[in-house]
């Protein structure tokens, strides 16, 4: 399957919406950038960074009490 | 004609004239809904008005006020809040005519912190549809003018919140901040606009965008405005436990106007770079006034934030998607066209990104904290361009085409992903006459300092005084 093959059954059979070919144009383009700029971060050093799901912020400041 | 003087001036004065019983609540209400009457046609500023509401509460404010029983700053101030936030028993659609019939059960926190501050709520404002944009351009209900130029858009997504706080339809009022919603209509309509940090103000009835990038906030006519409205709304919340319970300090009590030996810290990659010039001669500018108040002005690098673009935008998809899963799949077609391309670009993306995006935020959030053990605070442009037309959806800058509903919030987003309060506040205006902002970016719960410093810069300058002539 291709990527833009792969993007129409997500977005049409998994998330059940309907775009205009103006639109799913959009759609491939942003796509191709994102995917881009996420493949960048792997150029970064990830190994020690825990997913920041939720904020950083000390103990002190009472955050999920 | 109700006056409309009274629809002018900063809520510190208006608070004076109340208290002391020189101005009316009733007056100050009736003059705003005469104005809102006026002009929210062309406008479009305002979703939905309640002046029965208003006047009912602008009666108690005079009669609690004449009776002694003060409340504070915001007693008997007329007031508006975006279109997510819940108001009991009254419409909120979000922009979107999916949800035109819905009425909010419960208020929102921040709504309930206002009444009992006394405030008058006018009505629900015009934006973003469900936030998800940083233009306010709604072809559903049609996008609300910049008060300086009717021609171009008022930023957004809070866009109806810079309107009316710009063109005296509510002396204050409240807007959400995703990704540079609060920030961007503040600079693009020549207001003030504060995003506090993540958990200092409650979530609880706020319709979601993105849950861990969400910031209420208000926009005002000055700093000061901002501190008494942050005031009102800040503090732990039991419906929203991302709320901290960290005491809430006296944000006007450190507007001392005096900011020697403060520093601040200036990231001028990527910030200065593929910028409208006049844009940043005017930072530029502010930043040797902070440096003549006693601010010490140093560069900082900031190398992390080239890659914010990609991790935020693949957090917000992502978050924005989960928050509307089902309405896409029943009704994608009453999106707008924008809205619905963003959608459906979150259900493209894998867990694995998100969580790869995630990672990125935690050394974001590092070298943020870094760069603010040296300095007191960060200043950059708010936006990189003034206020673009509504019919131009790219403008050129620096030789180079940019697409505006990507690059709006190029400066504002990476502070969501941070948490840090952040406050755009005007420091000048371009050759068409249009505002520019300056953002001040603080430590985590530090928004005393970002408001001290922004209160010094707007005393020592004359931009927060000039008000926008409006055509009928």
């Amino acid at each position: 399957m291709t990527h833009k093959e792969t993007l129409r059954h997500l977005v049409t059979e998994m998330a059940g919406a309907t775009l205009s070919e103006a639109e799913w144009a959009q759609v491939e383009a942003q796509s191709e950038a994102l995917q881009a700029g996420l493949q960048a971060l792997d150029a970064l050093d990830l190994s020690a960074a825990e997913p920041a799901v939720e904020f950083g912020f000390s103990e002190e400041d009472g955050h999920g009490e | 004609m109700a006056n409309e003087e009274l629809t002018r001036g900063t809520i510190t004065d208006m608070a004076a004239r109340l208290r002391s019983g020189e101005v009316s609540p009733v007056d100050v209400t009736a003059a705003h809904l005469a104005r809102i009457e006026r002009l929210n046609g062309s406008m479009k500023a305002y979703l939905t008005v309640l002046p029965e509401r208003a006047m009912a509460a602008a009666r108690r404010a005079e009669a609690e006020i004449r009776g002694g029983q003060y409340r504070g700053p915001l007693h008997g101030v007329p007031l508006a809040v975006k279109d997510l936030f819940a108001i009991k028993g009254e419409r909120m659609t979000c922009g979107s005519t999916i949800l035109a019939e819905h009425v909010a059960g419960q208020h929102a926190t921040v709504n309930q912190r206002l009444e009992d501050a006394g405030a008058v709520l006018l009505g629900t404002l015009n934006m973003h549809e469900f936030a998800w944009g940083g233009t306010s351009i709604n072809q559903h209900y049609g996008t609300p003018r910049n008060p300086w130029d009717g021609e171009r858009i008022p930023g957004g997504s809070s866009g109806g919140s810079g309107v009316a706080t710009g063109a005296g339809l509510a002396m204050a009022t409240l807007g959400s901040d995703t990704g540079g919603s609060i920030r961007i209509p503040a600079s693009l309509s020549g207001v003030v606009g504060i995003k506090p940090t993540y958990g200092r103000v409650s979530r609880y009835g706020v319709y979601p965008l993105c849950w861990s990038l969400d910031h209420p906030g208000p926009l005002t006519r000055s700093v000061t405005d901002a501190a008494l409205m942050l005031q009102a709304i800040a503090g732990y919340d039991p419906n929203d436990p991302t709320t901290s319970r960290l005491p809430v300090p006296d944000y006007a009590q450190q507007l001392t106007g005096d900011v020697r030996g403060l520093r601040v810290g200036v990231p001028r990659a990527l910030f200065f770079d593929q910028i409208d010039p006049q844009v940043a001669a005017a930072v530029e500018a502010a930043v040797s006034e902070l440096s003549s108040l006693g601010v010490a002005c140093v560069d900082v690098d900031l190398p992390l934030m080239r890659h914010v673009p990609a991790a935020s935008l693949t957090l917000m998809v992502v978050e924005a998607y989960a928050v509307h899963e089902t309405l896409l799949r029943t009704h994608s077609q009453a999106y707008g066209s924008d809205v619905r391309v963003r959608l459906a670009l979150g259900a493209t993306v894998t867990a694995a990104q998100y969580l790869k995006a995630q990672r990125f935020r935690s050394l974001l959030i590092r070298e943020v904290s870094e760069a603010l053990q040296s300095v007191d605070a960060l200043v950059t442009p708010t936006t990189l361009m003034t206020a673009a037309r509504v019919d131009e959806p790219v403008v050129r800058i620096g030789g180079e085409d940019l697409v505006v509903a990507a690059n709006v919030a190029r400066f504002t987003r990476a502070f969501n992903m941070t948490g840090s309060p952040a406050l755009s506040l005007p420091c000048g205006f371009d050759d068409r006459g249009l505002p520019i902002g300056l953002q001040l970016v603080g430590r985590p719960f530090d928004e005393g300092t970002v408001l001290r410093l922004g209160h010094a810069y707007e005393q020592n300058t004359p931009w927060h005084q000039r008000v926008p002539v409006l055509a009928d």
